[in-house]
């Protein structure tokens, strides 16, 4: 019988960012994001939380030392905490910095920082834009 | 501590399982563990970590002895910002 251990870490920070495809017109913009598209962007204060898998070693009794997922996880939100996504961080150059995409670009930040190790691995990346909502994002090696 | 159970609606009581007896098993767990120095008080911290990733493999296990069939999730809060899940993995349903 297997048995999943999933360790969860949740972290703040703080963010801004503007819906706008610039492929549509004005118009088509607005129509589709509303206030969202405004020239100036607009803010959030986001909760971050990195669920690791994995096996729990028989000496420290851990999957991952919740220190060192700590400095991993202020490490990666170094480059979004207090940053207008759209300008400031390269991985929105094209690509508009919606929750969902923002939370597809960590999975693949903290997947490559955590290592593929079954015995550790990235389990799920859970990003809060709101206290009302929150995206998840996960790949299933099928 | 957060307990997950799963199962048929009994068509007389309306209920998955009588909650009032989920609280007195799950709260029987807990008198073992609440204001115990756990890696000197409680034996199986003695031979394991008292971590969150150990505190909810205990858990899990003295639940199931009561509960049985119908526990499918354990989760267990460190602080406000960390916690530790365990449950049987299965085939159909990636997660609970």
């Amino acid at each position: 019988m297997a048995f999943k251990k999933l360790l969860t870490k949740r972290m703040e920070f703080s963010a801004s960012h503007r819906y706008w495809n610039p492929g549509w017109s004005e118009e088509r913009n607005k129509e589709v994001f509303g206030k969202a598209s405004g020239p100036h962007g607009h803010g959030h204060n986001y909760t971050l939380e990195i669920t690791v898998e994995g096996e729990v070693d028989k000496e420290t009794g851990m999957i991952i030392n919740l220190y060192q997922l700590k400095v991993i996880m202020k490490e990666v939100l170094n480059d979004f905490d207090h940053k207008y996504l759209n300008e400031d961080n390269p991985h929105f150059k094209e690509l508009i910095p919606t929750t969902e995409n923002i939370a597809a670009v960590m999975w693949d930040i903290f997947y490559e920082k955590l290592g593929s190790n079954p015995s550790c691995k990235l389990y799920r990346v859970r990003l809060y834009e709101t206290d009302e909502l929150y995206v998840d994002y996960r790949r299933v090696e099928q | 501590m957060q307990v997950r159970v799963s199962g048929e609606i009994d068509s007389e009581t309306g209920m998955v399982v009588n909650l009032e007896e989920l609280d007195r098993l799950s709260g029987r767990v807990l008198e073992g563990l609440d204001h115990k120095r756990l890696d000197v008080e409680v034996p199986y911290f003695t031979e394991n970590q008292p971590t969150g990733e150990n505190i909810a493999k205990y858990i899990w296990g003295r639940l199931k002895e009561g509960i049985g069939e119908s526990l499918v999730h354990v989760s267990v809060g460190e602080t406000k910002n960390s916690y530790f899940e365990y449950f049987e993995e299965v085939s159909y349903l990636d997660e609970y």
